[in-house]
C-alpha cells in the first residue's frame, strides 16, 4: 500500500522493527531476565497482546490527523497555548536526551565488543555528524533506509538466533508455574518498554504518511516478529547463560554470538555483527533529531524564528544531544544506571502517560 | 538496481566498522602471531601464575611454545608473559582449553570465570578443567615433547571424552551460569601421568583423563572418580555409550557395551505432597564385546546373569556417586531440576517453601539391564 507521500505501510513497519533493534539487544535480556527469570521468553510472548492494543489506538489516533500532519500537531492541537508548547518543549528535550543515549550507548558497545582503549567521543561525534546530516534529508528517504537495513540485518539475526538455539538448556527456561506469573508479568513490562518506544519511534514517520496510510494489517505482523525475536532473544541469551549470568553480561546478545561457530569452521562473528547495529542506533539518531527539531520548531518558533529554521533548530538539538552524550554520562556505572533505569523509565512514562493523556485530552474536547 | 546498489553498499561498509585492519600495512599475518590453544592458571603465594601453550606447527618443523608468567592478577602475568616473550605477538582469541591448578581451584574459580566473561578475546565456550594433584603451569609445559604438547593432548581427550564416559567438559559459561544460579557444577579433571607405563624418570609425560571436579560455592569442592565417571551419565540420562567389565560364573572377563538408554527421576512423596525420597530408574540394553573364552549367551541363563553383573556393577558406581553428593552436600546429579520438571506447581511451590536440600534426599536407585546380543559371534 503505496501513500501520496511516498511512505507505505510495509516501510512504516520496516522502519519500527529496525528500530526497535537497538533497545532490544540493550534492554531486553537482562531486564526481563532481571523480573523473569526462566521466563523471559513467555514475557515476550505474553507483550503481544498489549501491544497490539497499543498499535491499534495509535493507529485511530493517527486517522485523526490531517494531511501532513505527525505526532507534534497533534499535541499542539490537543493543547493549544501554553500547555502545549510546553509538552512539546519537554518532548524535545526527551527526543535530544534519547539521540545523546543512543550514540553513547552505541559507542560504548563498540568499545566493549570491538575497539577497546578508544575515546567514545570519536564514535559519538562521528554518528552525530551522520545522522544530523541523514536528519534534514527528507521523511520517505529516511524510510526506505529502514527498508535497507533490514535487508542484511534480519537474515544474519535470524541467522544468530537459531545457531545459538542448540546451546540452549532446557533447565534454564522451564519449568514454569503459576508462583512465576507476576516476575513473567515483570518480564513483559520490559518486552512492553521495548515495543512501546518502537511504536512511538516510527510514529515520526506519520507527517510522510497518509490519511488511511497505517495499515493494521501490514504492521501486526511486524509486531508479531519483533515479539518472536524478542522471544528467542531472551531464550537464546538465559538459556545459555542462566538467568543470573544473562544479568551480570553488558551485552549479552553480543557474547552468545561470540561463542557461535558455523559450519565447524567459521567462528568469531561478533565484530561483523556488532557492526550491523550501527545502523539502528543512525536511523534512531537521524530520526530523533528530525523529530526534536520540529517539535523545538512547533513550541518556540512562532514566537523565535531562530528555532523555526531548520538548520539552526537541527544544530541547536545535535548540540543538546552532543552535550547529553559526552558530558551527562561520564562512565559506565552512570550508562548503567541510564540504561538500565532511567531511561526504560522515561520511555514508558511517555509511552504510557504523556502521549495518551495529552491526546486522549485532546479526543475529549473535540480538538483532535 | 537501485536498491541492490544500495544494499551492496551496505554490505560493503561493513567490514570497515568491524575493527578488522582492511590496509596491508596493518594486517596481522598469521605466521607472526603466536596461537595460544591452552591456557592454565595457577595460584603462586597470592599472586597469580599464568602458563600458555601452542601447537606444534609441523609445517616449519617447530614444536609447540611454551610459555609462562606471574603478577598480581592474570592480566599483570599476561602482561610479564609478553615482556619476556620473543614472538613478536600472543593471539588468544582461538584458546581451545583453560586449567586450572589443583589449589588454585580450591581457592575459588570465580576471579578465572569472569577473567573470560570479560575477556574480548576469549571464548565464553571454552572449556575449563581442573589439574588433579598438580598446577595447570605443569600440566601445561611439562607434558608432551618436541612435537606434540599439551594442547594437542587435550584436544584428543577433548575428542575422545563423548565416547569414553559420555561427559565433556562443561564451557565457562555454563560454569559460570550454574554457579551464578547458586547451585553446583561439574567439569572434567585431568592429571599429569607417566606417558608409558615402562617410562622411568625423565620419560616424557602426558595428560588423562581424571575423572570429574565438582565445584561447589565457587571452589572445588571434591573429585569423582575416573571409573565413576560412566554412572555420571548413566544416571543424567543415559545418552553415552560405555564399556563394562564383569567376571563371570566361570571367572571369565566378560566386557559388556551399553547402549543409550533412559534414566527416569520419579520424585516420591508424602500424602501431603512433601517431597520424601526419589527414584532415579536406569533402563538400558547391553551388548557383548569381549569374552576371555566362550560365552553361553544361547542359554537365557547366563545372559540373565550377565545382565544382573552388570546391574551390580552400575549399581556399585552410582551408589558412590550418591555417596560423594551427601558427602559434599552438592547437588551435581541436578536432582533438583529433574524433580521440579516431574512436578506440579503446587509440589515445587511446597519444595521451595520447606527448603528441601536435595543432596542429602534420600534416593532409590533401580537398574534394569537386557542383554541384546553378541557382536556378531553366537556365543555358546
Amino acid at each position: 500500500m503505496r501513500t501520496e507521500d511516498g511512505i507505505s505501510g510495509r516501510q512504516l513497519a520496516a522502519t519500527g522493527f529496525v528500530l526497535m533493534l537497538s533497545p532490544a539487544l540493550r534492554l531486553f535480556p537482562a531486564a526481563a531476565a532481571a523480573w523473569a527469570g526462566k521466563g523471559v521468553w513467555l514475557s515476550a510472548l505474553l507483550a503481544f497482546p498489549p501491544a497490539a492494543l497499543y498499535l491499534w489506538l495509535f493507529r485511530r489516533l493517527a486517522e485523526k490527523r490531517r494531511a501532513g500532519e505527525g505526532l507534534g500537531e497533534l499535541i499542539a492541537r490537543a493543547a493549544p497555548g501554553r500547555a502545549g508548547r510546553m509538552a512539546l518543549l519537554m518532548l524535545t528535550l526527551w527526543l535530544c536526551v534519547y539521540a545523546g543515549f543512543v550514540l553513547r550507548s552505541g559507542a560504548d558497545r563498540l568499545l566493549v565488543t570491538v575497539y577497546p582503549n578508544t575515546p567514545p567521543a570519536f564514535f559519538i561525534l562521528t554518528m552525530l555528524l551522520a545522522a544530523l546530516l541523514a536528519s534534514l534529508i527528507p521523511l520517505r528517504a529516511a524510510a526506505r533506509t529502514a527498508g535497507l537495513f533490514l535487508a542484511p540485518i534480519a537474515p544474519i539475526l535470524t541467522l544468530v538466533l537459531l545457531a545459538a538455539l542448540p546451546a540452549v538448556r532446557k533447565g534454564n527456561l522451564l519449568p514454569l508455574s503459576p508462583a512465576d506469573l507476576p516476575g513473567v508479568l515483570g518480564g513483559t513490562l520490559a518486552a512492553l518498554d521495548v515495543l512501546l518506544w518502537a511504536i512511538g519511534a516510527a510514529a515520526i514517520l506519520l507527517p510522510g504518511v497518509r490519511r488511511g496510510g497505517v495499515p493494521y494489517g501490514r504492521l501486526l505482523p511486524a509486531l508479531a516478529a519483533a515479539c518472536g525475536v524478542l522471544a528467542l532473544l531472551g531464550a537464546d541469551t538465559v538459556g545459555s547463560f542462566g538467568a543470573a549470568l544473562t544479568q551480570e553480561l553488558s551485552w549479552p546478545f553480543f557474547s552468545l554470538v561470540r561463542n557461535l561457530v558455523f559450519f565447524r569452521s567459521i567462528e568469531r562473528v561478533e565484530a561483523l555483527v556488532v557492526a550491523l547495529w550501527v545502523f539502528p542506533d543512525f536511523l534512531i539518531a537521524a530520526l530523533f533529531l528530525r523529530a526534536a527539531r520540529h517539535a523545538l520548531s512547533l513550541s518556540l518558533g512562532r514566537r523565535w524564528p531562530l528555532f523555526a529554521d531548520r538548520q539552526s533548530a537541527s544544530a541547536l538539538c545535535a548540540g543538546a544531544a552532543a552535550a547529553f552524550a559526552l558530558l551527562a554520562v561520564p562512565d559506565g556505572k552512570a550508562l548503567t544506571l541510564l540504561s538500565g533505569t532511567v531511561i526504560p523509565g522515561v520511555s514508558l512514562f511517555f509511552a504510557l502517560v504523556f502521549f495518551p493523556a495529552l491526546l486522549g485530552l485532546g479526543r475529549l474536547r473535540g480538538r483532535i | 538496481m537501485k536498491r541492490l546498489c544500495s544494499f551492496l553498499i551496505i554490505i560493503g561498509i561493513l567490514p570497515a566498522l568491524t575493527g578488522c585492519a582492511l590496509f596491508p600495512s596493518k594486517l596481522h599475518g598469521v605466521e607472526r602471531l603466536l596461537v595460544v590453544q591452552a591456557m592454565g592458571v595457577d595460584a603462586a603465594d597470592g599472586a597469580v601464575r599464568l602458563s600458555m601453550v601452542s601447537t606444534a606447527d609441523s609445517s616449519r618443523g617447530e614444536g609447540p611454545v611454551r610459555l609462562s608468567g606471574s603478577g598480581a592478577t592474570i592480566r599483570d602475568a599476561a602482561d610479564d608473559i609478553i615482556s619476556r616473550t620473543t614472538e613478536e605477538e600472543l593471539l588468544c582469541a582461538h584458546t581451545g582449553q583453560i586449567l586450572l591448578g589443583e589449589e588454585r581451584a580450591r581457592g575459588g574459580i570465580d576471579g578465572v570465570l569472569r577473567y573470560v566473561c570479560r575477556s574480548r578475546e576469549i571464548r565464553m565456550d571454552v572449556p575449563l578443567l581442573i589439574v588433579r594433584g598438580d598446577s595447570a603451569e605443569r600440566a601445561l609445559l611439562d607434558t608432551g615433547d618436541e612435537r606434540i604438547g599439551a594442547a594437542e593432548i587435550l584436544e584428543s581427550l577433548r575428542a575422545a571424552a563423548p565416547a569414553r564416559d559420555g561427559f565433556s567438559p562443561p564451557s565457562v559459561a555454563r560454569i559460570a551460569g550454574q554457579l551464578e544460579e547458586g547451585g553446583c557444577a561439574l567439569t572434567a579433571a585431568v592429571k599429569v601421568t607417566a606417558a608409558s607405563e615402562r617410562s622411568e624418570d625423565g620419560a616424557p609425560l602426558t595428560l588423562a583423563p581424571a575423572g570429574c571436579a565438582v565445584i561447589r560455592d565457587g571452589a572445588l569442592a571434591g573429585f569423582i572418580e575416573q571409573e565413576d565417571v560412566a554412572a555420571l551419565d548413566l544416571l543424567g540420562g543415559a545418552r553415552g555409550v560405555h564399556d563394562f567389565v564383569v567376571t563371570d560364573a566361570e571367572g571369565q572377563r566378560v566386557t559388556l557395551q551399553t547402549a543409550p538408554g533412559r534414566a527416569d527421576v520419579v520424585p516420591l512423596r508424602g500424602e501431603t505432597g512433601e517431597l520424601r525420597g526419589a527414584e532415579i530408574a536406569v533402563a538400558l540394553s547391553a551388548s557383548v564385546t569381549e569374552i576371555d573364552g566362550r560365552g553361553a549367551l544361547s542359554s537365557g541363563e547366563y545372559a540373565d546373569a550377565l545382565a544382573a553383573l552388570l546391574e551390580r556393577e552400575i549399581l556399585r558406581r552410582a551408589g558412590n556417586l550418591v555417596q560423594l553428593e551427601k558427602t559434599l552436600g552438592a547437588d551435581f546429579l541436578g536432582l533438583g531440576e529433574r524433580i521440579a520438571l516431574r512436578s506440579s506447581a503446587r509440589e515445587r511451590a511446597l519444595d521451595e517453601e520447606s527448603g528441601v536440600n536435595f543432596a542429602s534426599l534420600p534416593l532409590r536407585l533401580s537398574v534394569s539391564v537386557s542383554i541384546s546380543h553378541s557382536n556378531d559371534v553366537r556365543d555358546g
